[in-house]
């Protein structure tokens, strides 16, 4: 699915209009897909994937400064994801993510393109609920949540006449952080801080803003997060993102 | 075009690469014995109480599945290592359950009917079974589990309304496994006067040893009407679980009189997870103590009055613990 919006894409950016303005107000729609294994709920991968159509963003995008800023929110059904077996779990994934970016130029690489260097803030909430179809198995839930979420990001930057392209890093250095207090059996949060070593947080976006007219554009995303740690149960999260932004431009 | 097709290319590439960051699951046998192992050995908060060396019962039965890999083989050395944990909490769902019978080894302590005993009220419920007890102002509430739905437990209130007069209440327990433990607060909160901590838990954060803090468990108090009068509880080694949580909040309040045999004894709480084969199972993950400091798993709660039926009772139909009750609150 995700691919055909893609090929759709691709083929749209010839009707677009030069860049102009830095300021972009807008809404990402697209496809929204997870994987998870959070030991505080099960032990196994769970995965699972829809649409999700309220990520709201603010860009201003610079020659030489570029802020990026993005909300998202999910609530999403996750499925064993070796599906060869009929698993009385599911899980109900609850997902919030609040972004901010700041990049610098550093350099020319071409004319067309320069590399940036920048420093971020990767907040999120998840709250993964066990869902059993079988009376007899208590809920079983968990917190996992950055407050802090300190990271070091890379971007290049291609400038075409109708179009930029920007492909961006980060990678966390510190996180702050919070998971169920098993102190009160789970019934508020206990907080924790990791650096890099305890903590591995990186993501890949590559955006691409095609300008449509002299107010809007259209921007075509990939995005990919992955995190793992262990603080009380083992967390790997995987979410992938194919999504479609609408922008006006100020 | 160059453009499309290095965008293209690289956003493809990099949705296929999801898998990368996980694990293959190994779904196998040896390695569904393994991760129930694994389970086990993070999650099971009874160590510290187990006589039996876990550690080598798991060696000993791996070599076997190992040497045999098979789904029944799988099976039985599955129910060997429950039995050996010895918990009615910790099992395994293969749909078929895997788990320890904590009743095996003793009397059952209850008749199949004691009819003989009771004017039954046309009103029951396959979940409560009331009436009056022949000859006598006395109540009886049977209640079969409390695994039900809420709505099952509000019948409590007709109940106690049509109990009105009875000098006291009978609340049989007996081979009542357990079930959701909001519907047991609910029971005890009609006949409870004030809020009394009935246990303490603690739940197995790290190693085998380590626990997190006591947290202190109340019982629950009902704005309605009450039943104030004296109560006694049956009880036998069928009540397990939430029956338990039942019998600890009940032998709290000062008018109730626990009677009959030892319950079960199962004070974890089961945490749910799944094993690679897609078999569920459940471990005890925490620990739980009375107000006087003594933790129920394995070993039961007892009564306040220890009473058995014999054989030649049972062969007369006579419920011996049902008649020490009646004897209690007369």
């Amino acid at each position: 699915m995700y691919k055909k919006i893609l090929w759709l894409l691709v083929w749209i950016a010839p009707l677009s209009h030069a860049q102009e303005r830095s300021l972009r107000l807008g809404n990402d729609f697209g496809v929204l897909h997870f994987n998870s294994l959070e030991e505080q709920v099960n032990a196994n991968r769970y995965k699972g994937g829809s649409f999700s159509s309220f990520n709201p963003a603010v860009y201003i995008l610079k020659d030489k400064n570029s802020w990026f800023i993005r909300f998202e929110s999910k609530r999403q059904t996750l499925k064993r994801a070796n599906d060869q077996f009929n698993s009385i779990f599911t899980i109900d994934l609850t997902h919030y993510m609040f972004d901010i970016e700041y990049y610098r130029k550093i350099i020319s690489l071409s004319p067309r393109a320069s590399f940036h260097l920048g420093i971020g803030q990767n907040g999120h909430f998840n709250f993964q609920e066990l869902i059993e179809s079988q009376f007899g198995f208590n809920p079983s839930r968990s917190v996992d949540m950055a407050a802090v979420n300190l990271s070091i990001n890379p971007m290049f930057r291609w400038d075409w006449k109708k179009s930029k392209l920007y492909v961006r890093g980060s990678l966390s250095f510190f996180n702050y952080g919070a998971r169920l207090n098993e102190d009160t059996m789970g019934d508020d949060l206990k907080f924790f801080a990791a650096s890099l070593d305890q903590y591995l947080d990186f993501q890949f976006t590559a955006s691409w803003f095609l300008a449509l007219s002299k107010r809007w554009d259209i921007k075509p995303e990939y995005r990919l997060r992955y995190y793992a740690f262990e603080k009380n149960g083992q967390v790997k999260f995987l979410k992938q993102s194919w999504f479609l932004g609408i922008y006006y431009k100020i | 075009m160059k453009k499309r097709l290095l965008l293209l290319v690289m956003v493809v590439g990099l949705s296929a690469c999801g898998n990368l960051f996980f694990d293959k699951e190994d779904n196998s046998n040896l390695a569904t014995f393994d991760a129930f192992y694994q389970e086990i050995d993070a999650h099971f908060s009874f160590f510290p109480l187990l006589t039996i060396n876990f550690d080598s019962a798991y060696t000993s039965n791996r070599a076997i599945l190992q040497s045999n890999p098979t789904r029944e083989t799988l099976i039985n050395r599955l129910q060997e290592m429950i039995n050996v944990l010895g918990d009615g909490h910790t099992n395994v769902y293969i749909p078929q359950t895997i788990r320890y019978d904590f009743t095996a080894k003793f009397p059952v302590n209850k008749l199949e009917s004691i009819d003989a005993y009771l004017d039954k009220s046309s009103n029951s419920s396959q979940v409560m079974v009331y009436g009056k007890i022949k000859n006598e102002n006395l109540g009886y509430i049977d209640i079969t589990t409390f695994g039900a739905s809420e709505s099952n437990y509000l019948l409590i209130d007709r109940i106690l309304r049509d109990l009105t007069g009875v000098t006291g209440i009978i609340i049989d327990v007996r081979s009542n496994g357990g079930g959701n433990s909001k519907n047991a607060d609910l029971i005890i909160s009609r006949f409870n006067d004030q809020s009394r901590m009935m246990f303490r838990s603690r739940e197995r954060v790290g190693k085998r040893d380590e626990f997190g803090a006591w947290v202190e468990g109340f019982t629950t108090i009902f704005e309605g009407t009450r039943f104030t009068g004296k109560v006694a509880v049956l009880t036998n080694r069928g009540c397990y679980s939430t029956t338990e949580w039942f019998i600890a909040g009940m032998r709290t309040i000062p008018q109730v009189t626990v009677v009959g045999d030892t319950t079960g004894g199962g004070s974890g709480r089961p945490l749910p997870r799944e094993l690679p084969n897609g078999w569920a199972m459940r471990i005890s993950n925490t620990q739980r103590q009375l107000p006087e400091g003594r933790d129920y798993q394995f070993s039961g709660i007892y009564p306040d009055v220890p009473v058995w039926i014999s054989q030649a009772q049972i062969d007369n139909n006579i419920d011996a613990i049902l008649e020490q009750a009646i004897a209690i609150l007369k």
